[in-house]
């Protein structure tokens, strides 16, 4: 059965095959016969009306209940302002409003309220008493929250009016935008969002009225504008206080303000920052690392967009997850998204952090996200990612797939195809994935990495490492090719070698924390105990989250009855 | 119809010449103005007396007539709808609800009513929004089926831009099997002072001897709130505004919501002299 509903009109039309009918909400037992013709009589004028499908009468009951409460509530709120009732309606009023005021319509209701401040005929004061007066909780705290937003409704509405009529390109459109902003609790978000940065624009760009509407996001962006220097990144650094301590001051004088100096400068200081700051996270000086970071990005603050404090954070990130923190990658990725809340990119990062810390729905939810703000490709790649890494290889597979077609060009989904076929142990199929992978993308070492792997998955040793010693003479800088060569070593008991590879490594890439696990493993396996202990201690100093590295202590620690 | 003025041509749709601005009238009101509708709505009155009278209860059909020159207009509507109407000049209503009203309405053309589109095109050609609708009534109730409450219209404020049509005009396009291509018959369509001779033509074979005066309201307007209701439909060119309120029915509310939106109805009209009436 279908029914046709509206709150404001108290009427369903229930439609099953030819048969038309229609209740009141005031006599839901007395059903009418109706025609088709009626429909548009009944609702004509009503703007609530609510198409339900696929229902029966206690939903069309219910759901009905629920309109007719939202429009009547609408109006008691509305004679319960209004002084020029007298003073026994507006009394009523508040009952009835303090008996429909749930968390729905309370919403309902702040989506139409917010919309424009109060105009000087309302009473608010006299509304606030009335409810006082009869203890109705929940009306006195919406009155209150009420008047507490008057001024963000002031400025969210002032924001709205001075927004051009050229960025919609028709006043027309502009109030169909204004309605669908209504609908969607825009003008509400703003204002009882204030204070948390950019998370209502953020929730609008992901509300499925503008998601992805490129439009949309433009109007949102430039309706948030004028109150966004509010309520952004006011607790990441408090100037103020840093201001007097000696750190910041010999900070200052190392990095002049960035906005003295040209473009070119700015840049070069920024990189040469990072560099320093890559390597106090390197060396484990987190403490210092955190402290210059804020500093760098409160200097960019000054003569940057967020969108380039973004990539700061993001390049932060990346090098965090290259010395296998990814903790720290995870921090920096929200940092980032704080800082400009629809980069995509910045989502892409907190997805694989999440993925690598095997927070798997919060990294499928950054990875969708991701994707709204445009990064489809690097989203599908890393949702194929996670759901191979919760076992859901044909899924994987399949994402891995579509891809491909949609990407052709993307390296990364070939390789990531071939990976879950290895993973599954189609090998031979993994073989010939990489195979095509590399021959449509020859530079791409990972691909070479994984055919390696994959032979020594087979047993095809001399394969694998003649492969790996050929992809390490073509990429001398790719430290995965050279753990995998001391693992393939490892594997055929070629132990000693199989050390000094990774001792070879870990001289050429002192941040590559799976050679220092590596080398640690090895000793372990010798039962040089002592070394592989030092080994693993050596290795949670550098990286101390790493847990391979204190699940291997912990282990050494058993083995030797400690 | 030639512009009496600069002499071009003013469409059936338009209510001023386009070349001199000349006041053409309203354009529903023109129609039925037409000699074809007069001389059609004019033979069949006569053919309804001539019949009446061989029946023997002319005097009763002509009784009936003179009282429908007493008539009302009525539109029904919900008690939010009404209270939205009478609260049309309160700031907190303009700046809040009418918010609300600018929400997304039934579509006309849905696919539950295809033929209403056709038919509003088919009477109203390019200017059916200008119409609103309501029905003829004797004793203020209204069709009970579009809502609890009967607005009856004040007479000065509607009878210059007011025609009347033989019944649902929707009902009508269906028994009569209008198509879109053919004009609808005419002598069934008049101006709101002629009124009387359609309401006779259409219901005299409904009154005979037996018939009395306490039976005209119901011949006039047969609502019981269902697809049977039979009735004269009102074309009213224009808005409606709450001054052009005569007075309100409004059947007693059940649920304590609508008997205080109800209260805020009664103050606000008081303000300017209407009354209501509530009913059970």
């Amino acid at each position: 059965m279908k029914a046709l509903i509206s709150g404001q009109v108290g009427t369903a039309v229930l439609i099953e095959e030819e048969k038309i009918a229609s209740f009141s909400i005031d006599d839901p037992d007395q059903i009418i016969e109706r025609s088709e013709h009626e429909i548009h009589c009944i609702f004509h004028d009503a703007t609530d009306f609510t198409i339900l499908k696929d229902t029966n009468m206690d939903h069309v009951l219910s759901e009905l209940d629920k309109l007719w409460k939202k429009d009547r509530a609408m109006h008691m709120l509305l004679i319960l302002l209004d002084n020029s009732e007298d003073n026994d309606t507006r009394q009523l009023a508040s009952e009835c409003l303090e008996e429909y005021l749930s968390d729905d319509i309370e919403i309902y209701l702040t989506d139409y309220l917010y919309t424009s401040p109060l105009p000087s005929s309302a009473d608010l004061t006299g509304a606030l008493e009335i409810s006082q007066n009869s203890n109705q909780v929940r009306a006195i705290g919406f009155f209150k929250t009420l008047e507490i937003n008057q001024s963000m409704i002031t400025k969210c509405n002032e924001a709205w009016n001075a927004l051009p009529i050229d960025l919609f390109e028709t006043l027309e459109y502009k109030e169909d935008f204004r309605m669908k902003a209504i609908s969607a609790g825009a003008f509400r978000l703003f204002v009882i969002e204030q204070g948390k940065k950019d998370k209502a624009l953020l929730d609008l760009l992901l509300n499925p009225a503008f998601k992805g509407d490129v439009k949309s996001r433009a109007i949102l962006q430039q309706w948030a504008a004028p109150f966004k220097n509010d309520t952004l990144n006011k607790e990441i650094i408090n100037e103020d206080y840093l201001k007097d301590t000696p750190l910041f001051q010999k900070f200052i004088n190392k990095i002049p303000i960035l906005k003295r100096k040209s473009a070119q400068e700015k840049l070069t200081n920024v990189e040469k920052n990072k560099l320093a700051i890559k390597k106090y996270f390197s060396q484990g000086k987190y403490p210092k690392a955190w402290k210059y970071t804020e500093y760098l990005i409160e200097d960019q603050r000054i003569s940057s967009e967020p969108k380039h404090i973004s990539q700061t954070l993001c390049d932060l990130a990346q090098h965090a997850k290259s010395i296998g923190d990814y903790k720290l990658q995870l921090k920096l990725s929200e940092w980032a998204i704080e800082e400009m809340p629809n980069d995509g990119w910045a989502y892409t990062q907190l997805g694989d952090a999440y993925r690598l810390l095997n927070k798997f729905d919060e990294a499928l939810n950054s990875f969708e996200k991701a994707a709204s703000f445009g990064e489809k490709c690097v989203a599908h790649n890393g949702r194929a990612e996670v759901l191979k890494a919760v076992g859901r290889f044909d899924k994987a597979l399949m994402t891995y797939e579509e891809t491909i077609k949609r990407f052709p060009n993307d390296a990364v989904a070939y390789d990531g195809r071939a990976e879950v076929l290895k993973a599954v142990g189609r090998f031979d199929e993994a073989l010939i994935a990489y195979e095509e992978t590399i021959k449509r993308f020859p530079e791409n070492e990972v691909a070479n990495n994984g055919r390696a792997e994959v032979l020594k998955a087979v047993g095809r040793f001399d394969e694998a490492l003649m492969t790996y010693e050929e992809t390490i003479k073509r990429f001398p800088n790719d430290a995965v090719a050279y753990n995998g060569r001391a693992e393939v070593l490892k594997a055929v008991g070629r132990f000693d070698e199989a050390l000094m590879t990774y001792e070879e490594t870990i001289k050429r890439f002192p941040n590559n924390v799976v050679a220092y696990t590596g080398r640690a493993e090895i000793l372990k396996a010798f039962s040089r105990f002592d070394e592989a202990l030092i080994a693993f201690e050596e290795t949670i100093k550098r990286f101390p989250e790493n847990e391979v590295a204190n699940n291997g202590r912990a282990e050494v620690l058993k083995a030797v009855g400690r | 119809m030639n512009c009496p003025d600069c002499k071009n041509i003013i469409p059936d749709h338009s209510r001023t010449c386009k070349v001199c601005e000349y006041d053409a009238g309203f354009p529903n009101k023109r129609a039925a103005e037409k000699p074809i509708e007069q001389t059609a709505l004019d033979k069949r009155y006569t053919d309804a007396l001539l019949d009446g009278e061989k029946r023997g209860c002319k005097d009763n059909i002509l009784q009936f007539q003179e009282e429908i020159k007493k008539s009302k207009a009525v539109l029904c509507r919900s008690l939010s709808k009404i209270q939205e109407f009478v609260s049309s000049d309160n700031e907190l209503y303009a700046t809040f609800y009418q918010l609300v009203s600018a929400g997304a309405k039934i579509p006309e053309k849905n696919k539950y009513d295809p033929i209403r589109p056709i038919v509003d095109g088919m009477l109203f050609p390019y200017y059916h929004e200008q119409i609103r609708f309501a029905a003829l009534t004797l004793n203020n109730s209204g069709a009970k089926g579009f809502g609890n409450c009967s607005i009856i219209l004040k007479d000065d404020t509607i009878n210059r831009r007011t025609t009347v049509f033989e019944e649902n005009s929707i009902h009508f396009a269906q028994k009569k099997r209008l198509v879109a291509t053919e004009p609808v018959p005419a002598g069934y369509r008049a101006t709101w002072e002629h009124r009387d001779l359609l309401a006779a033509a259409k219901q005299a074979d409904k009154i005979d001897n037996n018939t009395k005066a306490c039976d005209f309201p119901g011949i006039l307007l047969n609502s019981i709130g269902s697809k049977s209701d039979d009735f004269i439909e009102v074309h009213i060119y224009g808005s409606i505004s709450r001054q052009g309120v005569e007075s309100l029915i409004v059947k007693k509310p059940k649920k304590k919501a609508d008997r205080v939106i109800l209260k805020s109805i009664k103050n606000k009209l008081k303000q300017i002299g209407v009354g209501v009436e509530e009913i059970l």
